[in-house]
C-alpha cells in the first residue's frame, strides 16, 4: 500500500531520474520502489537512445559534416601528460596535470581509429556530465571530458594510487598469516562497498555495464574504489559484440551477463551489473571463473548462458551455503531471479558478515513456495462458480495436516484415528508427489517436448489411482475427490462428475464420513453449475447435516457447507436467505474461535458480494448496504494482513474496497487499492491468467478516469494480451470491451491507427459472438466514429454513429444502467453534429444539436436522482 | 519528387529494384535505386574529408559504374553482399578523385593530407551513414503517412531536434508535459518500426 504522504512522481521527475537528474534522493527510492514508474523509466531510456541517434542523424546535413580524416596523434588540450599508466583495448591511461587546477589525474584516451560518429559525440557529451555528477568515496570521480582534436575521446579522473582488485588478491594469497575466514571477512566487506558504490550510480540512472576486477581499484587504505562507470555505453552499445569478434574483448567478456552475450541490449539494466558483480565475487572467494571461459567464443557464450557454477563450498572447503545461496543468487541467469538491486546484495553479505539469516536463502524457499502457489493454488470460491484449480493439493495436504494434528489431540478419538490420519496424509502426498514430479522436465516431458499439461497429469494420475495398491476406500475417494475439484477449475465438468460420483459411491455406505460429504459437496457444485439449484440445495443440505452430526467435530467444514448453502440462494436471488447462511457461518467460525482464513475469507468476500449485488428500493438501503459492504471488506482484508505475509485470499477484498472507493468517486484510494491487489494476483497467478487481466483492466480504468493516459494506456494493452490468450466465449467477450477502453486511451494519447485498429477489432469480436452486450458494441461503434471524425472522415464516420445512437437509444428507453447510457449517447450525438456541420449540412446539425440539449437535460435529471 | 518513386522507395527490397535494373527503360527503377543509395554514398564520402562537390561526383560515378557493371552481369549476390560491392566500386572512384585532386593541390603548392581508405573502414563507416539515412527517411515517412495528430509530431520534432525544453514546448503548444512524453514515446515507437522495416527493404539483398 502507498505510504500516502507523498504523492505520485510526475512525468518530468520521471524523466529526470531517467537521466540521472533527479537530486531528490528521497524522490529517487520513491520512484526505483515504484514498478510502473520504473517501467516508465526504462521506456524513457530507451527512447532517448534511439532519439539521440536520430537527432544526431538529423541535425547533420545528408551529405555528412565535412570532417576531414583525423591526424594519427595529438594530446588533450588543458592537460599535460607526465607518463603513460595503462594501455589497454579500450584506450591508454596516462598519469597528467590539469594545468587549470594542477591537479595530477588519471587520463583515459580512448584510440580515435576514424572519424568519430555525431551519434557516439553527443552521447559522449551526455555521459559525461552525467558521470561526472557522481560523488561517491568507492567511485573514482570523473572531473572532465570531451573530444579532442584527432577524434578520439578522452575522460580525466580522480588518480588513485592503488592496484586492481586482481592483483590485490593475489598479494592478499601470499599473506599466509592470515587465516581463510579473515581472508574471506575482507573479501566480503570490499564486496559490500563495491555495491554500495554500484547501488549509488543505478539509483542516478548509470549502468557500469563492465564491471570487472580491473575496473575495481583497491587503494592504499584498502579501500574499493570503482571506475569507468558508464564507459561501456559511451564507447557503444555493440561494442561488446564487436571486440568479441576481434578477440580484445575476451579478457573482460568473462564478465558479462547472459543477457549482455545473447545480443539483447533492450534487456540490459541494472541487474547486469549485479550479474557481473557475482563473478567476480566468485573470483574474489574462490579465484576462479564461475564457468570455462577459456574456449571459443562461441563456447564461452553458451557457458554462461547454460552452465550453472558449482557452489563455492565445493571448491574451497570453509566456505559455507549461505555464501552459496549469496552466489547462485547473484549469478541467477534469469535477472528476475537475482538480488534485485546492488543494496540488496550489499545487505545480504553484511548479514552474513553479521551471522544473521540471509534473504538469498529465505527468498529460495519463498520463491520454490510461491512458485508451487502459482501453480497449485487458487481461491476456492468465485463468483457464483467454484474456482479450484490443481492447486487443492495444497490446500489439502495442509487440511489434511491440521485434522491429524486436531485428531491427535483429541483423548476420545485416540492413537488409531490419528495414525488413520497421518496414513492418508502419507498416501495423498505420494499421489500428488508423483503427479507433481511429472512436471519436472527430465522426467514429464512429453515426446514431443513441450510441457505436460495440468490436464495431461490430473489425467495421469485419474488413470493410476486404481494400479495403486490402495485399499482404503477413503484414501482413494479423498484422491478422486481433490482431483475432482482440480478438474472443475478447469472447466472440466464432466470429468469431474466422474471422478466425484465414483467417490460418492465408493462412500455411500458409510454415511456421515468425511468423504462422503465431500463428494456430495462437489457434486452439488456441479449441480449448481449447471443450474439445477434443487439438486444443489438437496445435496449442500445433506452435506451440512452429515458434518453437523459428524462425531469429528469439524466447525469450519461446517462453515464451507452453510456458504455452499449461501451461493444456492445467492444464484436464487434470495439475498435473506445468503445472508442468513453466510452469517451463521461465520457465528460457527466466531464460536470456536476458529482462524480458518481459507473458509473465513471467501464467506466474508461471498458477503461483500450479497451486499453488492442486492437490489434497493431506495437510496437509504442502498447506502447502507454499501457501508455494510465496507465492513467486511474491511475485516477480510485485516485478517489477511494480520497473518503476516502475503496472501492470495487478500486480492478479493483488495478488489472489493477498490470497487467501494470508486463508487465514492476516490479515485486515488481505489487505484492503490487495485495495484496492491494487481501485485499479489500477478504473484500468486500465472501472468496471463483472467485474474491479473482483469484486475490490470480495472487499474487501467481507473487511470483513466484520473487522467492519467499513458498509465492507463499501459494497463489496457497488458490485459488486452492477456485477454488475447484466452480463447474461450468468456476471453473473447473480456477482449472485446478492454479493447474499446484501450481504444479510448489511444485516441486520447494521439495514437489515432492503433485506437481505430482497437475499435475494429472489437467491433468484429462483439459481431462474431453474437453477443447481446449491444452497450459495448455501441461503444465500440462510437468509438470508431470519434476517431474518423477526429481525421475528418465525416462521411464515413456518420453512419458508425448513427448505429452508436441506435444502440444507446434502445437502451436508455429499456432502463437499463441509464446513466453511462445517456452519457455514452451524448458523446455519441455529439459527434454526430460535429461531422454534420463539417459536411455544411445545417439542417441536420441543428437538428442534433437541439437533441444533445434534451439528452444533457436527461443526464442531469438522472444524476439528480442517483445523487440525493 | 513523384510519388511512385517514393512508393517504390518505401515498398520495394533492394533484390526487387535490382532486377529491375536489367531494363535500360525502366526509369523508375532507376531512379528509386539512385534515392536509395546516393545519399550513402554522398555521405560516406564526405566522412573521408572530400567536398560537397568532390563527394557528389564519387556518388555519381559510383552509380553509374554500378549499374554498368550490374548489367553486365559482374555483381553475384553470392560473392558478398551489395554493401560490399558498392563500397569496392566507391574506394576506386575515391582513388580516383584523390588523384586528381593531389595533381591539383601539387599544382597550388599543397601537401595532400588524404589517405587511401581500405574497405573495412568505409564499409563502417557505410553502415553508420545507412543507419542516418534510414533514420532520416523514417521521419519522412511518419510526416507523410502517419495519422498521428499535428501537433503532437510538432512537439516531437522541437523537443529532439530543436533540443527544446519539454516545459516550454508544453506551454507553446498548450499542452501538459505529460501529453509531450506520451506523444514522444509513441512517436519514438512508431518511428523504430517505420525504421526496422525500412532497414529491411535495405537487407534483403
Amino acid at each position: 500500500m502507498s505510504d500516502g504522504t507523498r504523492d505520485n512522481p510526475d512525468i518530468e521527475e520521471i524523466a529526470a531520474f531517467a537521466r540521472g537528474e533527479l537530486d531528490d534522493s528521497a524522490r529517487c527510492e520513491q520512484i526505483e520502489n515504484d514498478p510502473d514508474a520504473m517501467e516508465l523509466v526504462r521506456q524513457i531510456q530507451t527512447d532517448d537512445d534511439f532519439l539521440t541517434r536520430l537527432a544526431g542523424a538529423w541535425s547533420e546535413a545528408p551529405d555528412g559534416s565535412g570532417r576531414g580524416a583525423p591526424p594519427a596523434s595529438a594530446m588533450v588540450p588543458g592537460y599535460r601528460v607526465l607518463g603513460e599508466l595503462y594501455r589497454g583495448g579500450q584506450g591508454t591511461v596516462f598519469r597528467a596535470i590539469q594545468e587549470r587546477t594542477k591537479r595530477t589525474v588519471a587520463l583515459k584516451v580512448m584510440h580515435g581509429g576514424g572519424a568519430a560518429p555525431e551519434r557516439h559525440r553527443v552521447r559522449f557529451a551526455r555521459e559525461v556530465e552525467l558521470i561526472a555528477s557522481m560523488r561517491h568515496p568507492n567511485i573514482v570521480t570523473v572531473f572532465d571530458g570531451g573530444e579532442f582534436e584527432n577524434g578520439g575521446f578522452y575522460i580525466a579522473m580522480e588518480f588513485i594510487r592503488g592496484v586492481p582488485l586482481v592483483r590485490a588478491d593475489m598479494m592478499d594469497r601470499n599473506l599466509n598469516s592470515r587465516t581463510l575466514s579473515e581472508l574471506v571477512r575482507t573479501k566480503l566487506m570490499q564486496m559490500a562497498k563495491i555495491c554500495d558504490a554500484v547501488q549509488y550510480a543505478h539509483l542516478r540512472g548509470i549502468i557500469h555495464r563492465d564491471l570487472k576486477p580491473g575496473n575495481i581499484l583497491i587503494d592504499r587504505d584498502g579501500e574499493p574504489k570503482v571506475l569507468d562507470f558508464g564507459v561501456a555505453k559511451v564507447l557503444g552499445d555493440n561494442d561488446l559484440a564487436d571486440q568479441t569478434l576481434t578477440g580484445e574483448f575476451v579478457g573482460t567478456f568473462a564478465y558479462a551477463s547472459p543477457e549482455q552475450v545473447s545480443g539483447s541490449n533492450d534487456q540490459i539494466d541494472t541487474r547486469c551489473d549485479i550479474y557481473s558483480l557475482g563473478v567476480v565475487l566468485y573470483e574474489m572467494l574462490t579465484g576462479r571463473f564461475p564457468y570455462e571461459i577459456n574456449g571459443p567464443v562461441s563456447q564461452t557464450i553458451q557457458n554462461i548462458i547454460h552452465t550453472e557454477p558449482s557452489p563455492p563450498s565445493k571448491l574451497i572447503k570453509g566456505l559455507d551455503a549461505d555464501l552459496d545461496a549469496i552466489i547462485a543468487t547473484t549469478l541467477a541467469k534469469d535477472p528476475d531471479r537475482r538480488y534485485q538491486s546492488a543494496g540488496s546484495l550489499a545487505a545480504d553479505v553484511r548479514r552474513y558478515l553479521a551471522g544473521e539469516p540471509i534473504e538469498a536463502r529465505r527468498d529460495s524457499t519463498a520463491y520454490l513456495l510461491s512458485k508451487l502457489a502459482r501453480r497449485h493454488r487458487a481461491p476456492i470460491l468465485a463468483g457464483l462458480a467454484l474456482v479450484v484449480s490443481l492447486a487443492i493439493v495444497t490446500i489439502w495436504m495442509s487440511l489434511l495436516y491440521v485434522r491429524a494434528v486436531n485428531a491427535e489431540q483429541k483423548a476420545e478419538a485416540g492413537m488409531q484415528a490419528a495414525l488413520d490420519e497421518a496414513d492418508k496424509r502419507t498416501m495423498v502426498l505420494e499421489v500428488f508427489t508423483d503427479m507433481i514430479e511429472a512436471v519436472r522436465p527430465e522426467r514429464g516431458e512429453s515426446e514431443d517436448g513441450r510441457e505436460p499439461t495440468v490436464r495431461e497429469m490430473l489425467d495421469l494420475a485419474a488413470g493410476t489411482i486404481e494400479y495403486r495398491a490402495i485399499n482404503r476406500r477413503d484414501i482413494v475417494a479423498a484422491i478422486q475427490i481433490a482431483l475432482g475439484r482440480s478438474y472443475l477449475s478447469l472447466g472440466l465438468p464432466d470429468e469431474a462428475r466422474t471422478q466425484a460420483e465414483s467417490a460418492l459411491e465408493i462412500t455411500a455406505d458409510f454415511e456421515g464420513s468425511m468423504q462422503l460429504a465431500e463428494a456430495e459437496e462437489l457434486l452439488g457444485w456441479l449441480a449448481m453449475r449447471s443450474g439445477t439449484l434443487d439438486e444443489a440445495t438437496r445435496r449442500f443440505e445433506h452435506v451440512l447435516q452429515m458434518r453437523e452430526t459428524a462425531s469429528s467435530d469439524d466447525p469450519a467444514s461446517v462453515a464451507r457447507a452453510m456458504m455452499a448453502l449461501a451461493s444456492v440462494a445467492h444464484a436464487r436471488a434470495d439475498y435473506q436467505e445468503a445472508l442468513l447462511f453466510i452469517d451463521k457461518g461465520l457465528a460457527i467460525l466466531e464460536r470456536d474461535d476458529i482462524e480458518d482464513l481459507d473458509v473465513k475469507v471467501p464467506l466474508l468476500n461471498h458477503r461483500v458480494r450479497v451486499f453488492f449485488s442486492r437490489p434497493s428500493d431506495n437510496e437509504l438501503d442502498r447506502q447502507r448496504d454499501l457501508e455494510a459492504a465496507e465492513q467486511t471488506a474491511l475485516t477480510a482484508r485485516e485478517l489477511c494482513e494480520d497473518a503476516g505475509e502475503d496472501l492470495p485470499d487478500l486480492i478479493t477484498p483488495l478488489n472489493n474496497l477498490a470497487f467501494l472507493a470508486q463508487s465514492r468517486r476516490d479515485l486515488e484510494e481505489a487505484e492503490s487499492l487495485l495495484r496492491e491487489a494487481l501485485r499479489l494476483c500477478i504473484r500468486f497467478y500465472p501472468e496471463n491468467h483472467m485474474r491479473v487481466g482483469g484486475l490490470q483492466r480495472s487499474l487501467g480504468v481507473i487511470r483513466q478516469n484520473r487522467g492519467s493516459h499513458v498509465m492507463a494506456e499501459r494497463d489496457l494493452e497488458k490485459a488486452v494480451m492477456i485477454f488475447r490468450s484466452h480463447s474461450g466465449r468468456k476471453g473473447r467477450t473480456y477482449l472485446a470491451s478492454t479493447l474499446i477502453q484501450w481504444g479510448v486511451s489511444l485516441r486520447k494519447v494521439g495514437d489515432y491507427d492503433a485506437a481505430s485498429e482497437a475499435a475494429m477489432e472489437a467491433i468484429g469480436l462483439l459481431r462474431d459472438l453474437e453477443s447481446d452486450d449491444q452497450y459495448n458494441l455501441g461503444l465500440a461503434l462510437g468509438l470508431e466514429g470519434a476517431i474518423l471524425v477526429d481525421n475528418g472522415r465525416f462521411k464515413e464516420a456518420i453512419p458508425m454513429l448513427m448505429e452508436a445512437h441506435e444502440i444507446f437509444d434502445s437502451l436508455a428507453s429499456s432502463g437499463r444502467r441509464t446513466e453511462v447510457v445517456l452519457e455514452s449517447k451524448l458523446e455519441c450525438i455529439a459527434s454526430i453534429a460535429k461531422a454534420h456541420e463539417a459536411l455544411s449540412m445545417d439542417e441536420q446539425a441543428t437538428f442534433w444539436r437541439s437533441r444533445l440539449d434534451l439528452i444533457r437535460d436527461e443526464l442531469v435529471n438522472e444524476q439528480n436522482q442517483t445523487q440525493p | 519528387m513523384d510519388d511512385r518513386y517514393r512508393e517504390l522507395l518505401r515498398t520495394t527490397t533492394t533484390t526487387s529494384l535490382l532486377e529491375g535494373l536489367f531494363n535500360p527503360d525502366d526509369d523508375v527503377v532507376w531512379q528509386a535505386f539512385d534515392l536509395r543509395y546516393r545519399p550513402i554514398i554522398t555521405a560516406v564520402a564526405r566522412r573521408l574529408g572530400m567536398s560537397a562537390a568532390d563527394a557528389d561526383d564519387v556518388a555519381q560515378e559510383t552509380l553509374i559504374q554500378f549499374v554498368r557493371d550490374y548489367r553486365a552481369g559482374r555483381y553475384q549476390r553470392e560473392r558478398g553482399r551489395l554493401r560490399g560491392w558498392i563500397v569496392g566500386i566507391a574506394r576506386h572512384r575515391v582513388i580516383d578523385q584523390h588523384r586528381s585532386r593531389g595533381r591539383r593541390k601539387e599544382v597550388a603548392g599543397a601537401t595532400s593530407l588524404e589517405r587511401i581508405p581500405q574497405d573495412n573502414e568505409l564499409e563502417t563507416l557505410w553502415d553508420e551513414e545507412l543507419d542516418r539515412s534510414i533514420l532520416r527517411q523514417a521521419v519522412e515517412e511518419l510526416r507523410r503517412t502517419t495519422r498521428t495528430s499535428e501537433k503532437s509530431i510538432r512537439a516531437f520534432e522541437l523537443v529532439v531536434f530543436d533540443r527544446r525544453p519539454v516545459n516550454a514546448v508544453a506551454e507553446d503548444l498548450d499542452m501538459t508535459p505529460h501529453d509531450i512524453y506520451v506523444s514522444r514515446s509513441r512517436i519514438t515507437t512508431k518511428l523504430r518500426e517505420i525504421a526496422e522495416k525500412l532497414r529491411n527493404l535495405y537487407e534483403a539483398d
